[in-house]
């Protein structure tokens, strides 16, 4: 009778411990599952607002844009004799490897920043900016600098006008 | 103090601070003050919208749920037979329901997980297009321009070289400088915003 009872008692307890097996089998695929996506995670700090700004200057334009009163000196200091126009300004929080595009210029020039490191021991971040038209080869920048301040590069268009672009990064 | 040394201050405050100076640059200078203010509010925001990651007292709170759920069970198993006594079939039933529960519970974990997974990158970027990526530029080492702290440069870019040129000497009058100012206004003119994201 007791053995009969043992055997009774196993085939309630077996169908529970099956299913609780499959389940700590699916678990076991899961788990590491969990683990890559947490990994994937950037580390902290990693990730850095990128402000990436274009103007462009044209020989005896006017500087109407209230926008660009705080820079407006500084501005025909850098160029005497051209009016600016703010063409875009765009900012999003990316991670190294990422990059922010900004196409919306003229003679269908596009920036392509992208952040290769996003901060070293010393608070830079590096940055590689590339810049194309149409079918002409690309030309990249690739500057090292420090976090919260701007810098300019300046490109000559083909139609004579200039193109200023701003990048800074937080 | 320059908005150069008040902005990175206010960004990574450093222990021996000098909290007199940054308070006389704020009060002097709005757009620092401004920038300062902003920073504060996309803290508290993200703060506020950041997605909770199951905390040490979440999980011990949901494996108490799990393992009380797991008694009465235990109990009816034990119960509901004349051969109560069976000592194999409590042992079965309480192994087959501990690792029941435990599957439950780490699946519990992983879908949390995966729910908070997307959080701090879900930016919307409207004029910006993201690509990720980068394809390495057609073997030519590239020339790394290092910029230096509180130095405003220009690099002039042609097909056939790069020029850098300091474009900004030393702080304006009274410490507040002309293209530390533009940053911090043309920052939130940006077409598109950040905010932190939970799905
Ligand atoms: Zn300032």
């Amino acid at each position: 009778m007791a053995a009969n009872g043992e055997w009774w008692a196993g085939y309630r307890g077996w169908p529970i411990a099956l299913v609780g097996g499959l389940l700590a089998v699916l678990a076991s695929v899961l788990i590491p599952a969990a683990i890559a996506v947490v990994d994937d995670e950037p580390k902290e700090g990693a990730t850095r607002q990128v402000t990436v700004f274009a103007i462009q200057a044209q020989r005896g334009g006017k500087t109407t844009e209230p926008r660009l009163d705080a820079i407006k000196a500084r501005l025909e200091k850098l160029k005497p004799g051209y009016g600016f126009t703010l063409l875009d300004v765009s900012s999003g929080s990316i991670v190294a490897g990422e990059s922010a595009v900004v196409s919306k210029l003229a003679n269908g020039c596009k920036i392509k920043t992208t952040l290769t490191q996003s901060a070293d021991d010393s608070g830079k971040f590096e940055i590689r900016c590339e810049m194309s038209r149409g079918k002409d080869k690309p030309t990249a920048t690739r500057v090292k600098t420090p976090l919260n301040q701007l810098f300019l590069l300046e490109y000559p268009l083909a139609d004579g006008s200039v193109l200023l672009v701003g990048i800074g990064a937080r | 103090m320059r908005c150069s040394e008040v902005i990175h201050e206010l960004a990574t405050p450093a222990a021996d601070r000098d909290s007199s100076a940054l308070a006389a640059h704020l009060a002097k200078c709005e757009s620092c003050a401004l920038w300062a203010k902003r920073d504060a509010q996309i803290e508290l925001l993200w703060e506020a919208t950041r997605p909770e990651s199951p905390s040490a007292a979440a999980w011990d709170a949901t494996w108490s749920r799990v393992s009380r759920s797991i008694e009465p069970a235990e109990r009816v198993a034990v119960g509901s037979g004349r051969l109560a006594v069976a000592f194999r079939a409590r042992r079965f039933a309480r192994f087959g329901l501990i690792v029941l529960a435990q599957a439950a519970a780490v699946l519990l974990v992983v879908s949390l997980m995966w729910r908070s997974e997307p959080a701090p990158h879900q930016v919307h970027l409207a004029a910006l297009d993201r690509a990720t990526h980068l394809q390495p530029a057609s073997g030519v080492q590239e020339k790394l321009i290092e910029i230096e702290e509180g130095r405003v440069v220009l690099i002039r870019v042609s097909s056939a070289a790069q020029q850098v040129v300091s474009i900004a000497s030393g702080p304006a009058e009274g410490g507040v400088d002309d293209w530390f100012v533009f940053f911090n206004e043309v920052e939130p003119l940006a077409s598109n915003s950040v905010v932190a994201m939970q799905e």
